[in-house]
């Protein structure tokens, strides 16, 4: 617990040097997947409208909010693949994988602030606050981590981002379909209704409990 | 040590526990709609708590049917339907003699979703007890603070347009409800007037989108000083009318809160509904938001006239005249009736 709590306060503080001292300390990995893991319960939460916009059931809704998590996780590492991929062939530079998922899981610290997404108006811009500050903490990490300056570390961040994007966009038929199967089973509801899409749906499409008393 | 010198000494940890409790406020706001939605608690009924009958002409008042419905909801300052502040009262009660023929509704809580008010929350029903408590013997009470900011993050929640839906349908389903139990038949196409003041501008503008489809008729909206943001109610309305004095900051604090609202975002639902003409301004001269100088208030205007009569002589103008985009000013004699 005690790793889990200064690896969160270097993060936060942008501290290069106790970055790097963390990924010196045994179970450096597992310990970030966990902040990654956390991060993404708690920003889950702040973004689950769109949960009950698809008016998922309390148990599913759990169910969901951890399945959603172990997703935001493998999304990162597919992330921090990416990165080493660019990394190692595009930048030429010489980055060990683990090295730079941890970079990128670290870097979702901010993250554990995500609940505060939920909060009404102001939700919206406190998450591109949290994301911009997400994207600082990966680049400081990778600079600390692979000993390269700051400009070459958000490089490295960028050249991942637009590899992983090229990646989903050349997949997003099979992926969709994936993705569509998983949201099917652990919702329950056979279609996905996004929150732009919800005030026609709300015209045409009733409340579980339209009428006070007693489902409709 | 002292209350003063422990005080002090806490101040930092008392202003985050305040902090840390504001935050949960707010981000438990939207859960109450959101969990209607996906049905995991139901919705309040409303109920009737007064009933004002339409001054009809003839002695068979059941076969008469009201000439104009309004629906009117208070500022953020309300906790709960059965109380009223006693302006407001006077107001409702005022227009009620001045339309006549007219159905005027102003019993709907318009700051919750699965209580009737906030008396009627089981988690915090003591609190918001003491609160109306507090108010019924002292209406400025410092308490009231605790009601507005929470009727405040309401007002968030109708704005956000993650949460703004489903929260503004329930408040357009518990208004075709009042409507219905008040005499209001469904399917009849007739008009109906919503009236928000202050933080219930933005209610009644934000319910419209849903009640207009609800009703299958049209909807005209006036605001009293409401706080009104960038929403597509303002397009689903037949006609929405801004009515602000000169003293009143809440639209100056609008402009800048609601990003809508920025000259900048030219298609925004706010400068779209302006340009259209769906949206007109009228300015009520020297009436500040609140109090004795405020719209509902008893101080007279500079010729002599009460706000209070002023005030009503314009909404009951709006809400008979036969365009909305031209609403006749009221007149000396009007105002004297």
């Amino acid at each position: 617990m005690e790793e889990l709590f200064s690896l969160i306060g270097a993060a936060l503080s942008l501290d290069r040097g106790a970055l790097a001292a963390a990924y010196g300390a045994p179970y450096a990995l597992r310990t970030a997947l966990l902040v990654a893991f956390f991060g993404g319960v708690s920003l889950t939460l702040g973004q689950s409208a769109v949960l009950f916009a698809n008016q998922v059931t309390p148990r599913r809704f759990v169910l969901l909010l951890f399945g959603g998590a172990l997703a935001y996780v493998f999304g990162l590492v597919v992330w921090g693949a990416t990165i080493w991929l660019a990394a190692t062939y595009g930048l030429r530079q010489s980055v060990s994988l683990d090295a730079v998922i941890f970079a990128v899981c670290v870097g979702e610290a901010p993250m554990l602030f995500g609940l505060l997404v939920l909060l009404p108006y102001l939700g919206t811009g406190i998450h591109r606050l949290l994301d911009v500050y997400s994207l600082l903490v990966v680049v400081a990490a990778l600079s600390a981590l692979l000993g390269v300056r700051l400009w070459e570390a958000l490089l490295a961040a960028v050249a991942g981002w637009a590899l992983r994007a090229v990646l989903t966009t050349l997949l997003a038929r099979p992926l969709g379909g994936v993705q569509l199967w998983l949201w099917r089973a652990a919702s329950g509801q056979s279609t996905r209704i996004d929150l732009a899409d919800a005030l026609p749906e709300l015209a045409v499409r009733p409340p579980r409990d339209r009428t006070p008393g007693g489902p409709s | 040590m002292t209350i003063v010198g422990w005080l002090a000494d806490s101040a930092v940890t008392l202003l985050g526990i305040g902090l840390v409790a504001v935050l949960l406020m707010a981000a438990l706001a939207p859960l109450e709609a959101l969990g209607w939605w996906a049905g995991w608690w139901g919705r309040e009924a409303y109920t009737p708590v007064r009933n004002r009958p339409p001054q009809t002409q003839g002695n068979d008042a059941a076969t008469e049917r009201p000439e104009h419905f309004v629906v009117y909801l208070s500022g953020l300052g309300t906790a709960s339907k059965e109380w009223r502040f006693p302006e407001e009262a006077a107001f409702a009660d005022r227009l009620q003699q001045w339309l006549g023929r007219a159905v005027v509704i102003d019993d709907v809580f318009a700051y919750a979703v699965t209580i009737r008010d906030l008396g009627e929350a089981r988690l915090s029903r003591r609190l918001w007890e003491m609160v109306k408590t507090a108010r019924l013997t002292n209406p400025d009470t410092m308490l009231g603070w605790l009601v507005m900011a929470r009727n405040a993050f309401r007002i968030a929640v109708s704005v956000d347009h993650r949460y703004g839906p489903f929260f503004n349908l329930s408040n357009a389903e518990t208004i075709r409800e009042a409507l219905v139990a008040h005499g209001y038949e469904l399917g009849s196409g007739q008009r109906v007037t919503l009236i928000g003041y202050s933080g219930g501008g933005q209610m009644v503008v934000a319910a419209t989108t849903f009640l207009t489809q609800l009703l299958n008729a049209p909807v005209r909206v006036i605001s009293i000083g409401g706080s009104i943001s960038s929403d597509p109610g303002l397009l689903w309305a037949e006609h929405t009318t801004h009515l602000c004095g000169d003293d009143d900051p809440i639209d100056k604090i609008s402009d800048a809160v609601f990003a809508g609202r920025w000259p900048l975002l030219r298609k925004s639902e706010y400068n779209t509904a302006i340009a259209k003409g769906c949206l007109t301004f009228i300015s009520l001269g020297p009436i500040g938001h609140t109090g004795t100088r405020g719209y509902y208030g008893s101080d007279p205007l500079p010729d002599g006239t009460p706000r209070l009569e002023y005030t009503v002589a314009l909404v009951a103008d709006l809400i008979t005249a036969e365009s909305p985009k031209r609403p006749a000013q009221p007149t000396s004699d009007q105002l004297g009736g």
